[in-house]
């Protein structure tokens, strides 16, 4: 307990250093710009951040992304109240409830709502994942070559099993992932592999050019096939609400904390899943369920809260045990990677200094986002008719550049629009880009682990296995590829159901 | 407000008609599918095995070391891994056409589907792609700014943004922006192109 509270003490006072202020300040700002633009996902703006990791430092980096993603779940909401339009797939729910209660001349409780929801569930949450966090560190003193490629294979199953809709789709992702991970020489032997007798690949392809290829570039590309119009998009700011009409707001915002921190934990779920279960969750217990989807400041704060917690939750399995469950945490661990950092359950032992910066970052933002959150969002609402080609085009030509920096080489921004491509083709056929994004990651880890923990244990893979921790890991990796193997044969099930009407062919 | 309106309304959108008036580059426009072409589901797949295939065929050829490292060695995990590729694509190469066969050409949709109420012109992603992949190869012959100016111009002439003004405007800000930033800020030598320009 001494330590915990030790954590929380030391990261509120590092918020106070004035380098890592700044770059919260810089954080949130860009949080919420980049949110209330639609089509600007948190992938994007990490891929576009990611490289200016390298100068600003490991510290200043983590406290960076997670200004930025506190702030973007509330820069989400603010099309999402005032236009209809959702800056995310987890603020669908934000416009149901949301922009219902704009259109009945409640926008400025609704807006209210959504800060209020997200200042209150996200600082709760940094609670939960400092109390979460600590005891993951303590375990890790446990954890050898066996447990490490368990967690591994746990990371990668589920995010396999629990994103997207085939899991068949999902496994090939994943091995595609793995398989690229191996290009360059052997972490064992040092044999070198899939080089093509290329100089330049035997340090392996670049992982962070793969990972930003895969979930930054692609999405551009994917919005490229669109022809976008905003004309008319402008919104009338509201005015904020008297206090006490925020307080209905309160059971929601509390369910969607808890919920929103336990399911954001899940590797895989991240914090649409968290948004919905929280919204039914508080439908279930309220006394008005009928006015869910018709205007509940109730329903619109568990939504909220859920999101912001989510975000808490997500950094469990990945700092506490290097399991990024998203790609949003793939691309975390490859900037704290680019700052000499290892992912790995030993990762919070060996740089309390990461867990510090961590819970500033996450503080911090949420008392930035309470000075600057409501003027700001008056700004941006007079501002949501950007036009797209301008972010597609932007975007693309900033991450290369971005990428040509981490290694001054343009093979590597080859790489990077490469996979790009490749990641364009996959999320259009349901290949899921997180899936192998993790896998290019964690791939060489895993592999080593496992070569190097069977010759710990003179090649016995019983040995291997039958470790305690091992095998609890192994038996919850092997319930998450049922319950995707489920999730799939029901999706199958329906298909089948389609079949004798189905979609007519062109 | 009539409550049994209770979606929201969408942003004023680019018609199929207004996205052909632009003149005759624009490729013919489609309405968004239901699904997607189950023939290229397939040929998808078919590439993941053509992947699996070839990671096999370098991991044959590869000379072999005659030292001992461990008990797997560095060619066991990636051959067995292509071979679940493999064995993967196949299952979903077999899925995909018996889904042709029984409904027809477009099935269940099921990665990201494009956004309703917007023309969809597939040919232009196609083309950025083209475009993304000679981009860095032409940036060491031509240097960053030449080469950064047209693509930004051209990107942006592709995606309807064509107001002459706020075209040249909006390249030459970015491009200058970008400069500044890695260049001047941030000291990252950009490669210079024959015309020794950065």
């Amino acid at each position: 307990m001494d330590e915990i509270l030790g954590f929380l003490a030391q990261g509120f006072l590092a918020i106070f250093q004035p380098e890592l202020l700044l770059y919260i300040v810089v954080g949130t700002i860009i949080g919420l710009v980049v949110g209330a633009i639609p089509g600007l996902g948190v992938q994007l703006a990490f891929a576009v951040i990611l490289p200016f990791t390298f100068v600003i430092g490991a510290e200043g980096a983590v406290a960076l992304l997670m200004a930025v993603t506190v702030a973007m779940m509330f820069g989400n909401s603010i099309p999402a109240v005032l236009v209809g339009v959702p800056g995310s797939p987890a603020a669908i729910l934000t416009v149901l409830d949301g922009y219902q209660l704009h259109r009945q001349g409640k926008g400025g409780l609704a807006l209210a709502t959504s800060l209020f929801a997200a200042l209150v569930g996200q600082g709760t949450s940094v609670v939960f994942f400092v109390f979460a966090v600590i005891p993951l560190a303590v375990i890790a003193y446990s954890f050898l070559t066996p447990e490490m490629f368990a967690l591994y294979m746990l990371g990668i199953i589920a995010i396999v099993s629990l994103a997207g809709k085939n899991i068949v789709k999902g496994a090939m992702a994943a091995v595609f992932g793995l398989l690229v991970a191996m290009v360059g020489l052997d972490p064992v032997s040092g044999v070198a592999r899939f080089t093509f007798d290329m100089p330049e690949l035997r340090s392996g392809l670049s992982v962070p050019a793969m990972s930003i290829g895969l979930l930054a570039v692609s999405e551009l590309l994917r919005q490229s096939r669109q022809a976008f119009s905003w004309t008319g998009a402008r919104a009338r700011m509201p005015k904020f609400p008297k206090l006490r009409e925020l307080i209905p707001t309160l059971p929601g915002t509390f369910i969607g904390s808890v919920v929103g921190t336990l399911v954001g934990a899940v590797p895989g779920a991240g914090s649409t899943p968290a948004a919905l279960i929280s919204y039914q969750t508080t439908q279930l217990v309220s006394r008005k369920p009928e006015t869910f989807g018709k205007g509940s400041v109730s329903g619109l704060a568990a939504n909220e809260s859920a999101q912001n917690s989510a975000n808490s939750g997500e950094l469990i399995p990945t700092l506490g045990l290097g399991i990024p469950g998203s790609g949003s945490m793939v691309l975390l661990l490859a900037a704290l990677s680019i700052n000499g950092f290892i992912a790995g359950p030993n990762l919070i032992r060996e740089a309390p200094q990461l867990l510090e910066a961590t819970i500033a970052g996450l503080l911090g933002a949420t008392f930035v986002l309470f000075i600057v959150g409501w003027p700001l969002a008056k700004v941006l609402g007079k501002a949501l008719t950007i036009n797209r080609a301008l972010v597609v085009v932007f975007g693309l030509v900033i991450t290369a550049i971005g990428v040509y920096s981490l290694r001054q080489r343009m093979l590597d921004v080859f790489v990077c629009y490469l996979f790009g491509a490749i990641g364009y083709f996959m999320m259009r056929y349901g290949y899921s880009t997180p899936a192998a994004a993790l896998a290019i990651v964690l791939g060489s880890s895993a592999e080593s682990a496992l070569r190097r923990g069977l010759n710990l244990f003179d090649n016995s893979v019983i040995d291997f296995f039958s470790r305690p921790i091992t095998a609890g890991v192994v038996l919850v990796a092997i319930t998450f590829l049922v319950i995707g193997i489920r999730r799939t044969i029901k999706l199958r099930k329906r298909e089948a159901v389609l079949e004798p009407t189905g979609t007519t062919p062109r | 407000m009539s409550d049994d309106d209770s979606k929201p309304e969408a942003p004023a959108a680019a018609t199929a008609e207004s996205a052909l008036e632009e003149g005759p580059l624009i490729p013919p426009v489609e309405e968004t599918a239901q699904g997607v072409d189950n023939r290229f589901d397939a040929l998808g797949a078919v590439g993941f095995v053509g992947i699996g295939l070839l990671f096999i065929g370098l991991a044959v050829a590869a000379p072999k070391s005659e030292f001992t490292h461990d008990a797997i060695g560095p060619w066991a995990i990636p051959v067995g891994l292509a071979v679940v590729l493999i064995a993967l694509g196949l299952t979903q190469a077999i899925r995909s056409l018996r889904f042709f066969r029984r409904v027809g050409r477009i099935g269940p949709h099921e990665g990201a589907e494009d956004e309703p109420g917007y023309p969809v012109i597939p040919l232009r992603a196609i083309g950025f792609i083209a475009t993304c992949l000679v981009y860095p190869l032409l940036i060491p012959v031509l240097g960053f700014l030449p080469t950064t100016l047209v693509v930004v111009a051209g990107g942006l002439w592709a995606l309807h943004f064509r107001r002459p003004v706020p075209l040249v405007i909006a390249t030459i800000v970015f491009t200058a922006a970008m400069y500044f930033l890695f260049v001047v800020v941030l000291s990252i030598r950009l490669p210079s192109g024959f015309l020794g320009w950065p």
